[in-house]
């Protein structure tokens, strides 16, 4: 929908794309939130009606060629009240005015009645065609100036959160989504990441054997993780102790993914040569299941191995955890220190144990193994750990 | 009180405009006094990739307008500076007065990084003529046609909260329209508002006069406001009368149980646990609830009753309540917030640390003022990994009075959340495949009678096997008949055997006590898997379910 104020009616839709919704007399009805008062201009503006959600982002130009020295337009885009997903437009709409205004200060698109009434509204209807069909969209509206748009499912209106150093990153599908082939589409970083994914290695582990910047190398996996093509799983030990939650009886209950998690758990063939040809046998559910169930609090990975041994069910273990960690019907169990002396905080790590901090998360500012800075926190006896 | 800036759920501010014949006007708005700089988050999406270019034409390029020259507008002075409420208080006249058409329903407009929820209404047009009416003043009222509560809230809050803030200002404004219908309240707090204003206005330049202090000291309108305004921050919760008469309660039920430590649930979820509250919950009142004069002495009866040990149905029996009606009760306390759904405390019930549970100072604090002798981390160490209220509150360890204090510790930590409770679900399934059959005896050797009642039943080929492996083993242990009757109620316990029932859920429903059930339980271990987790309950008001994902409108 596209609006601005004329000079002798005031505000109007001039164009709604692809068809009508709004009458001239609906519209006055909010039309105070479309074209607003210079205090509102370049601000995103929302309105929610009661049927539909209308966002826009005025913008006022000023000149001595428009009539009253200044021109008011808003793009607007009208979305049905009921979705959820709006704020993925909330960019475009903002892009969509800086192209426009762009387009009127370079060659008067909008100042020209011709070029208006020829371009704009099939500019719309590109942009709409575009964007509801691809989700994206290039158009070339003059030799200088490409709109290039794309929707990106994940965008809630805020920046996804850093990524620890101590997390595993771990494709979300199989096969992965980044397959060998499409390596050289991405960019320099991502094609050196790509490959060290495994949902073994930590980010910091994959910096150190790609010899890039951490930091760096967690950003290029929190931009997978926005584009939802990684989730991130804490690192696997076999001193963690894995416990299942309520989610485990929705896996019971679904039969697809026990067929994949059947798939995924199987054990890896050795690389003996008779065994290339047969195929490597699949374990039962029920078994699996049971492994599942069997993980509790206060046993370890370790212990566990030891009484159920997966390995003679023909399942993996190391993947039978990650299948749960991934679909959310596992959970490792993290392990808080609490500072609990009598004595008045001495050092820096009986601040730091208040409770909010993970071994793990300790463990990178302390930069030694969870394993070690437990061990050793218990041996000073003046803390307290607390599971959940 | 005003609570902590980052919580995201209470509002930032509530704003009062009307619209009459004397056009749209902000009358009041609280905090009016913020002196603190309001950080505009204006969300700008920059991409490295646009770089403008400004053509060397022979034409100037036509300018962008400025949005907020903000400076000037501060200098400005006279009342339109902007606040901290994002845009101009004319800004805000203007947008929240609508016109008549979308009166009468939900507002929602969102600026930025703010929203603004409100519920214009149009003042009702019956006026109560039959009041020997107006003495002269009365008729000069100013009568507005619509007015609007908004509140200013940050733009991330979810949709259900929206809608309660939505909710929470049509209630105000009914309660306001119907004062105005019996005793034109809204038109006499319209006109002190109105008075204040040009009071303030006509004072000498460079006052520092607030016009909405004035008011706040001569309008009882603009004392409920605020009192709504700080109850939701530091309570979300309110209860008032507006002009002394219409009685309006609101419950912000995400605050709400964010204020005691519980993780925020919305409206809508704990509709949905509503329906796997079962009679032998039990419900853990979470404060001195102060009822309301109106309030169904049911309410206060089951108060009385109910002690975190006892269950609904024994409420019931105590209370000599119906069940229906303990129901009733039990959903109108949880959806106000005033009470958690507990399994009753006993003896075998396994607590575990709260997966969310948050140990805040105040928390910690509170809980050393409660139990001097003991420290809250070391307590909830001891849950990990989870115990049994029995072994928690061990006999052979600790004296009679030490084992009061460790069950009063238990209620308390359920009450703010840092305790959860566990049980155990069931799932029949056939053993482990590297597990050795339990016997090889032929068929031939076997009771017939219970090989033929287990071919009737409805299970796994492997399941079966096994069952019959297990009776064959106890021949010997126990008489056929009593080995019968043990499979008779075993396998008519399967139906619960589905994941979806807890021990106590089937104690319930079969009327049995713990020990036979475990009995049979233990006997038939073979073929059943365990799995403890939370209730459904529990599971149904914490559910990640995409009810309360946020907000993006």
């Amino acid at each position: 929908m596209f609006a601005e104020f004329d000079p002798a009616i005031g505000p109007v839709i001039t164009y709604q794309i692809p068809e009508t919704i709004f009458t001239k007399q609906r519209f006055d009805t909010f039309s105070a939130a479309v074209i607003t008062k210079p205090e509102l201009f370049n601000r995103l503006l929302k309105a929610n009606l009661n049927d539909y959600k209308v966002m826009g982002y005025p913008v006022g130009l000023d000149h001595q060629k428009y009539q009253r020295n200044s021109y008011i337009f808003n793009l607007c885009f009208v979305v049905e009240n009921k979705t959820h997903i709006d704020s993925v437009y909330e960019p475009l709409v903002q892009k969509c005015a800086q192209y426009l205004v762009q387009l009127e200060q370079e060659c008067e698109f909008l100042h020209n009645e011709t070029s208006k009434k020829e371009q704009l509204p099939k500019l719309l209807l590109q942009i709409f065609n575009g964007l509801n069909n691809d989700g994206q969209c290039t158009i070339r509206v003059t030799p200088q100036t490409t709109l290039h748009l794309k929707l990106s499912p994940s965008f809630h209106g805020k920046d996804p959160a850093s990524i620890a150093p101590y997390l595993v990153p771990i494709f979300t599908r199989l096969p992965p989504p980044v397959s060998p082939a499409d390596l050289p589409k991405l960019d320099v970083l991502s094609q050196k990441i790509c490959p060290c994914i495994d949902g073994f290695r930590t980010v910091q582990e994959m910096a150190t054997s790609v010899q890039i910047d951490s930091d760096l190398v967690g950003r290029c996996v929190r931009n997978l993780q926005f584009y939802g093509l990684v989730t991130l799983v804490p690192l696997f030990l076999y001193s963690n102790t894995y416990v299942s939650t309520d989610a485990l009886h929705n896996f019971f209950q679904d039969a697809d993914a026990m067929r994949d998690c059947l798939e995924f758990v199987k054990v890896p063939a050795r690389g003996r040569e008779e065994q290339k040809g047969t195929p490597t046998p699949t374990a039962k559910f029920s078994d699996v299941f049971r492994l599942y169930a069997s993980l509790r609090p206060g046993l370890t990975l370790k212990e566990w191995c030891e009484r159920t041994n997966p390995r003679s069910l023909n399942v993996d273990e190391r993947k039978l955890i990650q299948f749960g960690l991934v679909r959310g019907f596992l959970r490792k169990l993290a392990i808080y220190p609490i500072y609990n002396g009598k004595e008045s905080l001495m050092k820096r790590i009986d601040i730091d144990c208040d409770g909010s901090r993970s071994l793990e998360e300790l463990s990178v500012t302390y930069s030694t193994s969870p394993k070690d800075l437990l061990k050793r926190l218990v041996a000073s006896d003046r803390f307290v750990f607390l599971t959940k | 009180m005003v609570s902590k800036p980052s919580d995201s759920l209470s509002p930032l501010g509530v704003v009062f405009v009307s619209k009459g014949a004397n056009a749209e006007q902000l009358l009041f708005m609280y905090p009016f006094d913020t002196n603190e700089p309001h950080r505009y988050e204006t969300t700008t999406y920059s991409t490295p990739y646009s770089v403008y270019s400004v053509p060397k034409g022979y034409l100037e390029p036509p300018t962008l307008i400025a949005s907020h020259n903000r400076l000037h507008q501060d200098q400005e002075g006279e009342g339109d500076h902007v606040h901290g409420f994002g845009i101009s208080e004319s800004m805000m006249a203007h947008l929240f007065t609508v016109n008549k058409e979308i009166a009468n329903q939900p507002f929602e407009i969102k600026i930025d990084a703010i929203r603004y929820a409100g519920f214009p209404l149009l003042l009702s047009k019956r006026l109560n003529e039959a009041q020997p009416s107006s003495s002269a003043t009365d008729g000069n009222l100013p009568r507005p046609d619509l007015f609007n509560i908004v509140f200013v809230l940050k733009a991330s809050v979810s949709r259900s909260i929206v809608a309660s803030y939505q909710a929470l200002s049509k209630r105000l404004a009914l309660a306001i329209d119907h004062e105005e219908s019996r005793c034109r309240y809204m038109s006499r707090q319209t006109q002190i508002m109105l008075q204040a204003h040009d009071e303030i206005r006509a004072l000498p330049e460079g006052h520092s006069e607030s016009a909405y202090r004035l008011i706040l000291t001569k309008s009882e309108l603009a004392r409920q406001l605020k009192h709504v305004y700080n109850d939701i921050r530091e309570y979300g919760f309110i209860s008032l009368h507006i002009n002394d008469w219409v009685e309006v309660s609101f419950c912000l039920q995400q605050k709400a149980l964010q204020r005691v430590g519980i993780p925020s649930t919305s409206l809508e979820k704990l509709e949905s646990a509503l329906q796997y509250l079962r009679p032998y919950h039990g419900i853990l009142v979470l404060e001195d609830v102060p009822l309301s004069i109106d309030a169904s002495p049911t309410i206060v009866q089951l108060l009385r009753y109910c002690t975190p040990s006892k269950s609904l149905q024994d409420i019931c029996s105590d209370a000599d309540l119906p069940l229906s009606q303990v129901f009733l009760v039990v959903r109108h306390l949880i959806t106000w917030c005033k009470a958690v759904v507990i399994y009753p405390l006993c003896e075998t019930n396994l607590y575990a640390v709260a997966p969310d549970a948050a140990l805040s100072k105040q928390l910690i604090e509170q809980f050393s003022e409660t139990t001097p002798n003991h420290q809250l981390s070391t307590v909830l160490a001891e849950f990990s990994p989870p115990v049994t209220l029995l072994d928690f509150t061990n006999p052979m360890l600790h004296e009679m009075e030490e084992q009061v204090v460790r069950r009063r510790i238990v209620v308390w930590a359920l009450r703010h959340h840092l305790l959860v409770q566990l049980h155990t679900y069931l799932y029949i399934l056939p053993p482990l495949s590297t597990s050795a059959r339990l016997c090889d005896a032929p068929a031939s050797e076997r009771n017939m009678r219970i090989e033929n009642r287990l071919k009737e039943s409805k299970l796994d080929a492997a399941v079966v096997e096994s069952l019959s492996d297990i009776c064959h083993m106890k021949r010997d242990a126990v008489t056929p008949e009593a080995l019968y009757e043990d499979l008779q109620f075993f396998l008519r316990l399967t139906k619960y055997f589905d994941g979806e029932h807890h021990i106590e859920d089937i104690m319930y429903s079969e009327n049995c006590n713990r020990s036979s059930l475990l009995r049979i339980l233990d006997a038939f271990e073979a073929v059943l898997v365990t799995s403890i987790r939370q209730d459904s309950f529990s599971c149904a008001i914490r559910s990640r379910k995409r009810l309360d994902m946020p907000n993006s409108s």
